[in-house]
């Protein structure tokens, strides 16, 4: 083992060792890493710098032959956060700058022209943030094994969903801690005890304490995701978010897997709304698949159950006493079938030349998200044969049916007797598939086309315009993007096309990135739009003059 | 562990399943701190029929520590804590399965008992690097050293990682043996934007508490019940080396690809784990050291599982692996007896030799039993139930059996008949003080033929009316005695000194016995 100061020297030495072996000129390259946040050196950024040799042979023409290998030189700042490469030829430097809980601007990398010796090269990183915090019940006493998440959301298809970014455990302090956050909005839950499923064998599993629980519960004490206080991390930040639940009876499901496989892990999730819930400690006969959830409080929940490719799902409501005698079927994946018919397409006449017309299949994809507001896997359709289309590998569950269509406008969507475009959240049974999904397009529709007139300070304005249906038996709003001049003044140009016939709603949106503009309470918030008749096959030009910011 | 008075009144029932008869006996007493006598406030209390899963009462102490149970006639466990702290009363140290049950009825005064809560403790520490820059993920690894079905075990306990500032922390430490090793890469040894570091990796040399190179050098760490210690540790670099695997014959595997070090004890001392997703896959600074690779994955349905021991010393090292699947174990049980049919389940088991963690699967009604993949390693066969049957004879085919040990290695497809015998006995009776039955020692039932099969040997920490009662004692000869303090009671050499003094007993198949056997204060392990 190297004795302390010899050890650090020998890093020191094979990093100037790769700088050496790359020397190819007189030149020098050096500068400061800087904290983007507090302008403060940084001590013991790691700096890269990679170039391209070429070499200029004097038998050819002059002309430079083709790069050979990068030639890559490392080195750490000091404490004053400079940094410094010697014996550079001229030419392209690609720097590069890291260190843990930072991140670089510009991706990380800026490309240096170097022609001649330089020492004032300035390198930003952004200090990650912290969400630490305690778990205390109403006692004010510290719970150590509560489940901590940090979730964020994001908009995907015109609706709000969760996700979960950082999932952590208190410890026996009853204290949590997230680093290494980016900055952003975040809403923290204490969602239940961890605990996990584990797998006995015999008659009886194993018994705990598991006489009380907690309904989830979020900082700020909101019971839900709506009433959380939110934490916004800036660079560099760390936010307290101390959390106190409310202890109280807890209770147990269970019942059984059907199409269980003996001796396979199995995972339980409890979903309460929107929202999921931890199941504490689920315990499973590993021979029979006999189950049992613990750590339950009064409430109504989907219980999930996922065991390799399957899965399954019940509703259970738990009202001051254990549940017993449940089942739980587990089921792969299935395909769900679709079909979609355009009508009035021209005439299929093929000439030299000209190609054949496309099948009605490619003029439209059905996508399914998950139903529930939380982040989960998304679904596709592919062309099958003919007007078929499939979509694969779906889960079991309750998933919203949406449609997009190219050069056409769906006019109807059921599955079965659901007409899809009213109530779009289709019900995957375990074990079967629904009725498939039958869409009928029309080729065509109406267009709108415009300007929106704004101001903006921002360099790289984003304007977005909504379009909003005001009829029913449409594929829902439509959100565009209008392009503006760089300069952030003057009229961004919008065009959306294949538009049911009907009278919209047109709004724009400056610089806003949360556009809930498939859930009602958003569209009924707006105010200020332009009214707008569509007509099969018609083209109207608007101007907005109103933006929402 | 501190504890502070929460100012609650008087105890609350909290649930009450019981209890409605005329004959009712007054079990109540003070739950304190171990450590410090004081009161132990709020604790958590459930009340249990010995040898049953069903809470029949349960209870929060209050602020004072005080608890009161009115109970019928009968034996029952008393409880105190939480799912992931549970103690039992009378329990003494904090190895599992002891206690003292509360023999409740006429005659028994239950009516002081005093709990003695354990308090845990913690471990925690920071770990930097030579610059005193913190190391964030460095892996921190805790090895016990405890006596764990009367042998002394020296196993891993828990991992952690560290954070970002370098902290990690142990919480909820039972008092007792460890010992600390410390690995991790440094941040700047993995390949920045993807291009190749044109210099030797860097590593990190595992340290082991205080701050030794080698496992031979670790020293232990006592914890004493309820403290707080702290362990630092300062991760050196070394020149690192690149360990290239590949598979001798292409096939899609995924699952896991560690590097495993000599550890303290029978622990291995991890150095790192990736996920492998088949192919050519690289182990990027790797520091100096002898260590075993390790694949654990899946090809298709079937786990599967190479091995492959390597030396490290600064230059790139290649290693090819044949994974073949894990081994399957399958067989029959027989009754001995078929007349006797058991009441419940009987569980076929393998019962690892160096941890003492079982696997265990119900017997069908058929007999035939089947552990499709298992670990390799080093286990017993057993038969466990709640009808007390035990495996009077075993068939190994298709693996080393050797002293009672299947040796399970990769690509064995093993075959084992057993039988289940019923012909046990009871062993029951007082340990005592003088004339004064003792709470709280521990009987001990050693075979008179030392063996090296650590089941082989039993001990029961007397009741509250300092009885003892060995339930389902495979037919033999043993030697009986009892001891103050707990010892390694299925170590030969342990229990050595006190079997001259021992009484001899003959189990006879359900023969029924009671003895009143002097607890001897010889000084003893724990």
């Amino acid at each position: 083992m190297l004795p302390h100061s010899k050890a650090y020297s020998f890093v020191t030495f094979l990093l100037l060792a790769a700088a050496a072996r790359g020397a190819d000129g007189d030149l020098s390259l050096g500068g400061v890493v800087v904290n983007s946040r507090t302008g403060e050196p940084v001590n013991r950024a790691l700096v890269q710098i990679v170039r391209y040799q070429t070499a200029v042979s004097p038998a050819q023409d002059g002309r430079p032959r083709a790069p050979r290998s990068p030639l890559t030189s490392m080195t750490f700042t000091d404490a004053s956060g400079r940094f410094r490469f010697d014996a550079l030829a001229a030419g392209n430097c690609l720097v590069s700058v890291q260190k843990p809980q930072f991140v670089a601007e510009d991706r990380g990398q800026n490309l240096v022209e170097l022609t001649a010796s330089r020492d004032d090269l300035t390198l930003k990183i952004t200090p990650l943030g912290v969400i630490t915090g305690k778990v205390t019940d109403q006692n004010g006493e510290p719970k150590r094994g509560v489940n901590v998440v940090a979730l964020s959301t994001q908009i995907v298809d015109g609706l709000r969903q969760t996700q979960t970014d950082r999932n952590v455990t208190t410890d026996d302090r009853g204290i949590y801690r997230m680093w290494n956050v980016s900055p952003g909005k975040y809403v923290i839950k204490a969602a239940g005890w961890s605990g996990g499923t584990f797998l006995y064998a015999g008659d009886s599993q194993p018994q705990f304490f598991a006489d009380e629980s907690f309904k989830p519960v979020y900082f700020g004490g909101g019971k839900s995701l709506d009433s959380a206080a939110a934490i916004r991390i800036e660079p560099g930040t760390e936010a307290t978010a101390d959390v106190a639940i409310q202890l109280e009876p807890a209770f147990k499901i269970r019942g059984s897997l059907a199409n269980f496989v003996p001796r396979r892990t199995v995972k339980f999730e409890l979903l309460s709304g929107d929202e999921d819930v931890s199941a504490g400690r689920a315990g499973v006969n590993g021979d029979t698949g006999r189950f049992e959830v613990q750590f339950v409080a009064d409430g109504s929940y989907i219980v999930r159950a996922t065991q390799g490719q399957t899965s399954g799902e019940l509703p259970v409501t738990v009202s001051g006493a254990d549940v017993s005698g449940v089942t739980v079927s587990l089921a792969g994946s299935v395909e769900v079938k679709g079909r979609v018919t355009v009508t009035n397409l021209p005439p299929d006449t093929p000439s030299a030349g000209r190609p054949a017309r496309r099948p009605n299949r490619q003029f439209c994809m059905l996508s399914l998200y998950p139903g529930r507001g939380r982040a989960g896997r998304a679904y596709s359709s592919r062309p099958g044969a003919g007007e078929e289309i499939a979509i694969s590998d779906v889960m079991p569950g309750v998933y919203r049916v949406a449609a997009q269509c190219f050069g056409a406008y769906v006019q109807s969507m059921f599955s079965g007797n659901q007409d899809l475009l009213t109530n779009p959240l289709l019900t995957v049974p375990p074990e079967g598939t629904p009725p498939p999904i039958e869409v009928i397009a029309k080729l065509g529709g109406g267009a709108i086309h415009g300007t929106v007139s704004f101001s903006s300070p921002s360099k790289r304005p984003v304007v977005r315009v909504l379009l909003a249906p005001q009829f029913q038996g449409s594929t829902g709003p439509v959100l565009t993007q209008a392009f503006a001049p760089e300069d952030g003044s003057g009229a961004a140009q919008f065009n959306a096309a294949s538009l049911a016939p009907g009278i919209y709603a047109v709004y724009a949106f400056l610089d806003q990135a949360d556009i809930e503009y498939r859930n009602p309470q958003f569209l009924r918030s707006l105010s200020g739009g332009v009214g707008v008749q569509v007509d099969d096959g018609g083209d109207k030009e608007i101007q907005i003059t109103d933006v929402i910011r | 562990m501190k504890r502070r008075s929460s100012g609650i009144a008087a105890a609350a029932l909290v649930a009450t399943a019981c209890c409605h008869a005329a004959d009712l006996y007054r079990v109540s007493g003070v739950v304190v701190d171990a450590e410090t006598g004081a009161p132990h406030p709020r604790a958590r209390l459930a009340v249990m029929p010995t040898g049953t899963p069903v809470v029949v009462a349960r209870q929060i102490a209050g602020a004072d520590g005080l608890f009161s149970f009115d109970l019928p006639q009968g034996k029952y466990d008393l409880r105190s804590g939480d799912s992931d702290d549970p103690q039992v009363y009378g329990r003494k140290t904090s190895a599992l399965g002891l206690g003292s049950s509360l023999i409740v009825g006429p005659g028994q005064d239950n009516s002081k008992l005093v709990f003695r809560w354990i308090p845990r403790g913690a471990i925690s520490g920071r770990i930097v690097d030579e610059a005193g820059e913190p190391v964030e993920s460095a892996l921190i690894q805790l090895v016990r050293s405890h006596i764990v079905s009367g042998r002394r075990v020296t196993v891993t306990a828990a991992w952690r990682r560290s954070e970002d500032r370098g902290e990690y922390r142990f919480g909820l430490v039972p008092g007792s043996t460890y010992y600390l090793a410390v690995t991790g890469t440094p941040w700047y040894a993995e390949e920045p934007l993807g291009f190749q570091v044109a210099t030797p990796p860097f590593a990190y040399a595992t340290v082991y508490y205080p701050n030794s190179s080698e496992p031979a050098g670790a020293a232990p760490l006592v914890l004493k019940p309820g403290a707080e210690v702290r362990a630092d540790f300062t991760l050196r670099t070394v020149p690192g080396a690149t360990v290239t695997v590949e598979l001798e014959s292409p096939q899609p595997i995924t699952g896991n690809l560690g590097l495993v070090a000599d550890g303290i004890g029978a622990s291995d001392g991890f150095e790192r784990q990736e996920r492998f997703t088949g192919g050519r896959q690289r182990l990027e600074a790797v520091p100096p050291g002898h260590y075993q690779v390790r694949l654990a994955g899946t090809s298709g349905e079937t786990s599967v599982g190479a091995k492959s021991t390597i030396d490290v010393n600064g230059s790139g090292v290649a290693v090819k692996l044949s994974p073949k699947p894990y081994p399957s174990v399958g067989g029959t049980v027989r009754l001995k007896n078929p007349g006797a049919k058991p009441k419940g389940s009987i569980l076929a088991s393998l019962v690892s030799e160096e941890g003492g963690g079982a696997l265990s699967t119900a017997v069908r009604a058929d007999g035939a039993f089947s552990f499709p993949s298992v670990l390799p390693g080093k286990y017993r066969l057993a038969i466990r139930g709640k009808d007390g049957y035990f495996a009077s004879d075993v068939h190994v085919d298709g693996a080393p059996y050797v002293n009672g040990v299947l040796e399970l290695t990769e690509g064995q497809a093993v075959t084992v008949r057993m039988v289940a015998s019923d012909e046990t006995g009871r062993v029951g009776g007082f340990a005592m003080s003088g004339e004064q039955p003792v709470m709280g020692a521990f009987a001990v039932l050693a075979p008179a033929v030392e063996t090296g099969d650590w089941q082989a040997y039993h001990c029961f920490q007397t009741d509250s009316d300092g009885s003892y009662d060995f339930q389902n004692i495979p037919a033999g000869d043993y030697l009986l005695f009892a001891v103050e303090d707990l010892i390694e009671y299925a170590n030969p050499k342990a229990v050595e000194p006190y079997l001259s003094s021992a009484k001899p007993l003959r189990v006879e198949p359900h023969g029924s016995y009671s003895e009143r056997i002097p607890v001897v204060n010889l000084a003893g392990g724990r």
